[in-house]
């Protein structure tokens, strides 16, 4: 199979840092958090009222149907709106071969207390299914190729991204939307609170204090294209995305591999689909949600998948930012890796003050921290035991690589 | 390249669970179709909520599993055993030396709705601090998919997506990318969903069940799970292939019968096959007007009137399981060297399509 390769031309980014990629880069990048008090809803019952909650929702673009439009919708449908007009895009997209993966935990969170609330309503029912919000976006955009929901729990937005890049690989894509995006809803704080992984202080990534994740929402969503075509019609190609991997621990629904060989297989399996060497990555944006065994789990399994380049580059977690945001973490997270790669700096790691012994690698506390940066490893994992991991580089970084130097 | 093989079937389905039952019951065009049972999934459901359901019969996991479950939400059962027979089917063992490269891709149109449901009415009703933490660990649509990885240690691939009623076939197709592009050597694919008194209600909401014989969906169950695998694998291990999956594609369109053909075409294109080249057509209808037309287009598109079989007038929609049960009754039904195209496609104007090829 001829493989086609990969480029990154658009992002978009709805987020309680901020709405759109440069207001989101550039609170990230200063240190600054995300997190308030959600005054949507009451939080009482919950370990912690404190989330990523999105301030300054977006109007919904002009190309989107009218009508009242949850905020999962009007999330997802903001984000791709700028990812396109950054690629250059204007809707219609509705070449044959125009696609659409995304990525939610718990898709239609507002309709599902709707639909629980009264069974009869059948347009909250329409909206609880999965993929209400991608064939939203495909019917809107007329799109006419593969067009589908993929759901890892927490590791879901990174594998959108990694297989919306499989379409454009293997050929059934020629540009896709890939993203994700996830709401903060009573319902479903209250699962996650009930099995403890909400942190009743805040989000402390790789602390000795670090006390469980503080959730948040928002939507992520990158262009992806065929490299030839984005270079052929002068698109601005961000980053090139070189491959990636996702597995199952197939260990426990819930409780952690403590040993860490679910994660670093998924790694291992990112890094051979790029075709690369662990040795050759310059930043990795961990999973890091500052729950207790996650954080110690996955550095022990960078250590062994990185050897000695784990205790030479930053390993930063964006998550005491932007909180967990659950089916959009992956693809933030994502967006924040190109942004590191563009400004060849490592985002910070918040509330990190006393650093877990077992966590010692440079995971880049309080301030960002200037590197060069030309490769990056993304990692995600979640409940169930999934893991996916993507591996991304600079425009060009593979060709000097091919040529024989680094770009 | 690697062909891809099918060297495994995981039929469970509401006119059969199994090879040969699947095998009897179409052959003998047994409908799966009844009033909901007193003792099944639809229990207590008021009798004019819906008139025909395909109910998987007696069906209890633990007929298929060696280990104990405490709770699970049907869907995850029924995905847990369609796994099972598919594995045992086709002969495949996890050891040290392949369970990085045996995984899962799996489809759901609606996941663990009565976990959800069942989860969501205790939060509403008693309030967050007294949600139940058995039961929410149950309402994550890859909870299915992560359990068929833990119960046989499946550390490879593993894929959840939803697409309606191409959310089976989505899964396979991904399945067959993943393994054309070395994620794996093989993969546990296809799809479940499971009759639910939610689901019930929130179709006949949604306008889209049947009413008085008429129109409309009768809605269903079961897993429809293949196992697919690289042909480097399966002769390495002395497996016979049951088939050979030829072709596949993914598509969308507000105007299904459309959008269909085009995935068809591209169908036939990667199986390098013609339309004449078809045996059997495993169709999509499932009395929703849409899907119906859709499939109806794509018939008349390529002249297939005469080779159309309609697996959903006897085991009603099965949404995520729908596909996967295709292939198996393609592969039970084609003479030997046949070829099949199954089509899927949702009201939303998701559709797929592959070609099949039995050995």
């Amino acid at each position: 199979m001829q493989l086609r390769r990969v480029g990154i031309t658009g992002m978009g980014v709805v987020s309680c840092l901020g709405v759109g990629v440069e207001a989101f880069g550039e609170a990230l990048f200063a240190g600054r958090s995300g997190l308030s008090v959600i005054d949507r809803f009451d939080p009482a019952g919950l370990r912690n009222g404190l989330m990523g909650v999105v301030r300054d929702v977006p109007p919904l673009p002009d190309w989107a149907p009218g009508g009242t439009s949850s905020r999962d919708v009007v999330y997802a449908f903001s984000a791709a709106d700028e990812a396109l007009r950054s690629a250059g895009l204007v809707p219609p997209l509705s070449e044959p071969r125009t696609g659409c993966v995304l990525s939610t935990n718990f898709a239609g969170a507002e309709a599902m207390t709707r639909f629980a609330e009264c069974p009869e309503d059948g347009s909250a029912f329409a909206a609880c299914r999965f993929d209400t919000v991608v064939r939203g976006l495909a019917s809107a955009l007329s799109m006419r190729g593969p067009a589908f929901c993929v759901s890892v729990s927490c590791a879901s937005g990174t594998a959108a991204i990694g297989l919306g890049s499989d379409l454009v690989r293997t050929g059934r894509a020629r540009r896709v939307l890939a993203g994700g995006y996830d709401v903060l809803a009573l319902l479903t704080q209250a699962g996650l609170s009930c099995i403890r992984t909400i942190s009743t202080d805040t989000v402390r990534p790789f602390d000795v204090n670090r006390s469980q994740t503080i959730f948040g929402e928002g939507a992520a969503m990158v262009v992806l294209e065929d490299l030839e075509d984005a270079r052929a019609r002068g698109a601005p190609v961000r980053a090139e995305v070189l491959g990636h991997g996702m597995n199952n621990n197939a260990h426990h629904l819930t409780a952690p591999d403590k040993e860490g060989e679910g994660i670093a297989a998924g790694m291992r399996m990112a890094f051979e689909d790029a075709g690369i060497d662990p040795a050759e990555v310059d930043y990795v944006n961990a999973h890091g949600t500052g729950t207790e065994y996650h954080d110690v789990t996955e550095v022990k399994a960078l250590k062994a998948v990185l050897g000695a380049r784990a205790r030479e580059i930053p390993v930063s977690s964006t998550k005491a930012a932007t909180a967990h945001s659950m089916g959009a973490a992956g693809s933030m997270e994502l967006v924040a890796s190109v942004l590191a790669i563009e400004r060849n700096m490592a985002p910070p790691t918040l509330n990190l003050t006393d650093p877990d012994p077992e966590c010692d690698l440079d995971h880049v506390p309080g301030v960002g921290k200037p590197f060069a940066i030309d490769v990056v490893l993304s990692n995600s994992a979640g409940i169930g035991g999934g893991n996916a991991s993507i591996v991304i580089a600079r425009p060009g970084w593979r060709d000097a690589r091919t040529g024989g130097g680094r770009a | 390249m690697s062909e891809l093989w099918v060297t495994g079937l995981g039929p469970v389905t509401p006119i059969g669970s199994g090879l040969d039952e699947l095998t009897a019951a179409w052959a003998g065009r047994e409908s799966g179709l009844s009033v909901p049972g007193e003792d099944g999934p639809l229990a207590g459901i008021e009798a004019s909520a819906v008139a025909e359901v395909g109910e998987v019969p007696e069906f209890d996991v633990a007929d298929y599993l060696e280990s104990e479950k405490t709770y699970l939400d049907r869907s995850a059962a029924l995905l847990l055993a369609g796994s099972a027979v598919a594995r045992s089917h086709a002969q495949l063992t996890i050891s040290e030396g392949n369970r990085l490269r045996v995984g899962v891709c799996a489809g759901s149109a609606y996941g663990p709705l009565a976990s959800q449901d069942l989860f969501n009415q205790r939060v509403l009703a008693k309030g967050a601090r007294l949600a139940n933490p058995l039961i929410f660990g149950h309402t994550y649509i890859n909870t299915a998919a992560s359990l068929v990885a833990i119960e046989w240690g499946l550390m490879g691939f593993n894929e959840v997506v939803s697409c309606g009623l191409v959310s089976g076939m989505t899964a396979i197709v991904q399945a067959a990318d993943a393994l054309r592009l070395g994620r794996a050597d093989a993969l546990l694919c296809g799809g479940a969903d499971a009759l639910s008194v939610p689901l019930v209600l929130g179709l006949a909401a949604e306008g889209r069940l049947a009413v008085d014989g008429g129109v409309g969906l009768r809605p269903a169950e079961g897993a429809g799970v293949v196992v697919l695998e690289t042909s480097d694998s399966a002769s390495a291990r002395g497996a016979d292939p049951v088939g050979y999956l030829e072709g596949s594609a993914l598509g969308y369109g507000d105007a299904a019968g459309d959008a269909l053909c085009d995935v068809v075409s591209q169908t036939l294109e990667e199986a390098a096959a013609r339309a004449s080249d078809i045996d059997l057509v495993v169709g999509c209808a499932n009395g929703v007007p849409a899907v119906d037309e859709a499939e109806a287009a794509v018939v008349d598109c390529f002249g297939w009137a005469a080779r159309l079989c309609s697996p959903k007038r006897l085991t009603g929609e099965t949404f995520g399981a729908a596909d996967g049960i295709g292939v198996a009754i393609a592969l039970l039904a084609l003479e030997a060297d046949g070829r099949a195209v199954v089509l899927s496609c949702d009201w939303s104007g998701a559709c797929g399509a592959l070609v099949v090829r039995r050995r």
